[in-house]
């Protein structure tokens, strides 16, 4: 079930809600500032309730990052909450986390998490999936240049120098992908072996 | 509530750099919302902490960590201005707004001078083990520099570590700034002399309830208990003090109230090089020792043993390798002849006042016939320390010893098994003086049941250290 979707629902029939300091004060304030179109505010109660150990609320707090514009911290909120919180995905989450992987470049990687929504999200999303994931499939058409794989490296290695490794595995998966596209395999053994050793990094921190 | 008003109100809601309202705080913990304003403000998204200090503000409406995080995320002030009040602040020992402001110029733009002022704030309250790191990070700064060798030689010098103290110090002396350069060289005579002659007495008595054991520790039959009067004298030159090349030389003597044939007097020298620094130290050392019992030569030995430590993240890592031989003269010991490696590895963690460590020791021993025997098991020690010098520790050795070969008397391969419990105790008395007391008990088992065995062990003694210059 879209969990993210019920909160709001259940924000909804209690609003106003009364000012609880608990996790779940916080997660029903943060869904209703997001109900609201206040993702600033949003985020920070999403991160409150994420301090007092609410499940779930990293997901959420990531879907505001993707609201705020902040693609690339979403997609590490994503990747880390799948880690600690496998089982609070859902559709509707899946489909904010897809999205930004779309505007952070990562289309392969976008794509795939837009299949996994797929018709799962409700009519309105189901559409606007079919229609980014033709928009994907049209600009990867052709084979994929050297140079946009380079980008994906010289990316990835920003991300790891400054400690920010899940977004550098995320960087290299796409770069893999992309590499698994052409006839040549361009940079793929080199992008799965630093993955290999950033995903080892990535696990210990 | 008329049209314009509502609108106004609306903003106001969304503008987290509106005044907030004074409700007498709301609930929740202000502690999240500011770690969270700071994260934010750290990533570059002031709206988002704005929103997150003015969540803190409303919960605590007087805290200056809120008002300075609203006032950086709102534009009103620079963090080169915040770290300017703070450092007004911190010089009229305002230390917990100074922080505060620190804290909020840090989080959007940190810097080495800012982490020198937040250190200087931390060393003032007693928190060095907060300010420590900070010092380090302005170890980065050539202008902040200086003063951070200065602060964490005192903060060393705090925890009694004198080696890392003198060393800071030393090189905060020769700083270019007059004003830190002095005030290291008022601080390092605090921090203890690099001595580089040192002289060493004890004295004490030693009881034993199995006294007698074979040269390579197995009971003898004979074994009974006694007591035993211990002297030692040692003499250690270091011409460059800690680090570097030393000499040393020492001459033992034990007297027994009961078995006087086995009294003995020894002497050693030993030369060696030991490189000292803050984090870490290697020693390498040979010496030559000579025993005589009952007054006929007994043992002549050569040794060279090969230590270091190293400080990784919050425990030290030790190791220490000895190689031995040994060569015994009378004509029944000489079986026991023969070649000794041990190896001994320990990880330590060490607070200011207490310290735990656990490791693992074996020993290789090549003896001729069948005494060559492999030795190994884990220790354990802990132990605390007093506020003039003094300790106390607690150790437990487990080892389990197997000889190569059958034994021709026993008509077996032996092998045991022992676990020792020891504990001591240091006291301070007075300038290099110092008593020491220590217990033990061990408790031997053999494949061989004549060989098993309990021994008690105690002693007291008088130590005195003197060193030049």
């Amino acid at each position: 079930l879209l969990r993210f979707t019920l909160l709001l629902i259940s924000v909804a029939l209690v609003a106003p809600a009364r000012a609880d300091s608990s996790a779940d004060g916080h997660l029903r304030a943060g869904a209703r500032y997001f109900r609201d179109g206040r993702f600033a505010e949003a985020l920070v109660e999403f991160k409150a309730a994420e301090r007092r150990g609410a499940p779930g609320a990293r997901w959420y707090g990531s879907a505001a990052l993707v609201k705020l514009g902040r693609f690339e911290e979403a997609i590490e909120g994503f990747a880390s909450a799948e880690r600690s919180d496998p089982a609070m995905g859902d559709a509707f989450l899946g489909y904010y986390r897809a999205l930004a992987l779309h505007e952070a470049r990562l289309y392969l990687s976008a794509d795939r998490v837009f299949a996994e929504v797929g018709e799962n999200a409700g009519p309105r999303i189901s559409e606007l999936v079919r229609e980014v994931r033709g928009r994907i499939a049209a600009r990867l058409e052709r084979e994929p240049a050297p140079s946009s794989i380079d980008w994906y490296h010289r990316r990835a290695a920003d991300a790891a120098a400054v400690g920010r490794y899940r977004l550098a595995e995320a960087l290299l998966g796409e770069a893999v992908a992309l590499a698994e596209r052409r006839g040549d395999g361009y940079r793929r053994d080199e992008a799965a072996a630093t993955l290999a050793r950033l995903s080892h990094a990535g696990t210990i921190r | 509530v008329s049209a314009p008003l509502l609108l106004l109100l609306l903003a106001a809601a969304a503008d987290p750099c509106a005044p907030v309202e004074r409700t007498g705080g709301g609930p929740g913990d202000p502690e999240a919302y500011l770690a969270i304003g700071a994260e934010e403000l750290a990533a570059g998204s002031l709206h988002t902490a704005a929103f997150a200090f003015r969540e803190a503000l409303r919960r605590s409406p007087d805290d200056p960590r809120a008002v300075a995080g609203l006032s950086l995320a709102c534009g009103r002030t620079t963090p080169e201005a915040l770290i300017a009040q703070a450092t007004h602040l911190v010089e009229a020992s305002d230390c917990r707004g100074a922080l505060a402001m620190i804290a909020a110029a840090r989080a959007l733009r940190p810097d080495p001078a800012s982490s020198l002022l937040e250190a200087v704030c931390h060393v003032r309250v007693g928190a060095d083990e907060r300010a420590e790191p900070l010092l380090r990070e302005a170890l980065a700064d050539e202008e902040a520099a200086a003063a951070a060798r200065l602060l964490l030689g005192l903060v060393a010098r705090r925890s009694s570590d004198d080696r890392a103290a003198r060393e800071w110090l030393r090189e905060a002396a020769a700083s270019a700034d007059p004003r830190v350069a002095s005030a290291a060289r008022r601080l390092l005579p605090a921090a203890g002399p690099d001595e580089r002659i040192l002289v060493s007495l004890y004295s004490g008595a030693t009881w034993d309830s199995n006294a007698l054991l074979a040269p390579d520790g197995v009971a003898l039959p004979e074994g009974r208990p006694d007591g035993a009067g211990a002297g030692a004298v040692t003499l250690v030159a270091r011409p460059f003090g800690r680090s570097g090349p030393f000499v040393r030389a020492g001459v033992d003597h034990r007297r027994h109230a009961r078995f006087s044939p086995y009294d003995i007097l020894g002497w050693s020298a030993a030369g060696g090089w030991t490189v000292q620094r803050r984090r870490d130290s290697v020693l390498l050392e040979y010496a030559h020792r000579s025993l005589a019992m009952g007054g006929a030569p007994y043992l002549d030995g050569d040794a060279v043993s090969a230590r270091g430590d190293r400080e990784v993240g919050p425990v030290w890592l030790t190791g220490r390798y000895d190689w031995r031989q040994d060569r015994y003269a009378p004509e029944y010991a000489r079986r026991f002849s023969g070649d000794r490696h041990a190896l001994d590895l320990r990880v330590v963690l060490a607070g200011p006042r207490r310290w735990v460590s656990a490791g693992y020791r074996g020993e290789r021993a090549l003896a001729g016939g069948a005494l060559s025997y492999v030795e190994h098991g884990p220790a354990v020690q802990v132990g605390v320390m007093g506020s003039r010098g003094g300790r106390l520790w607690l150790e437990g050795v487990f080892s389990s010893r197997s000889y190569d070969e059958r034994d021709p008397d026993l008509d077996r391969r032996l092998t045991q098994d022992g676990f020792e419990a020891r504990a001591g105790a240091e006291v301070v008395l007075w300038g290099g003086l110092a008593a020491h007391a220590s217990g033990g008990a061990a408790l031997v088992t053999a494949n061989a049941g004549q060989l098993s065995h309990r021994k008690l062990t105690a002693s007291l003694g008088v130590s005195w250290g003197t060193a030049w210059p």
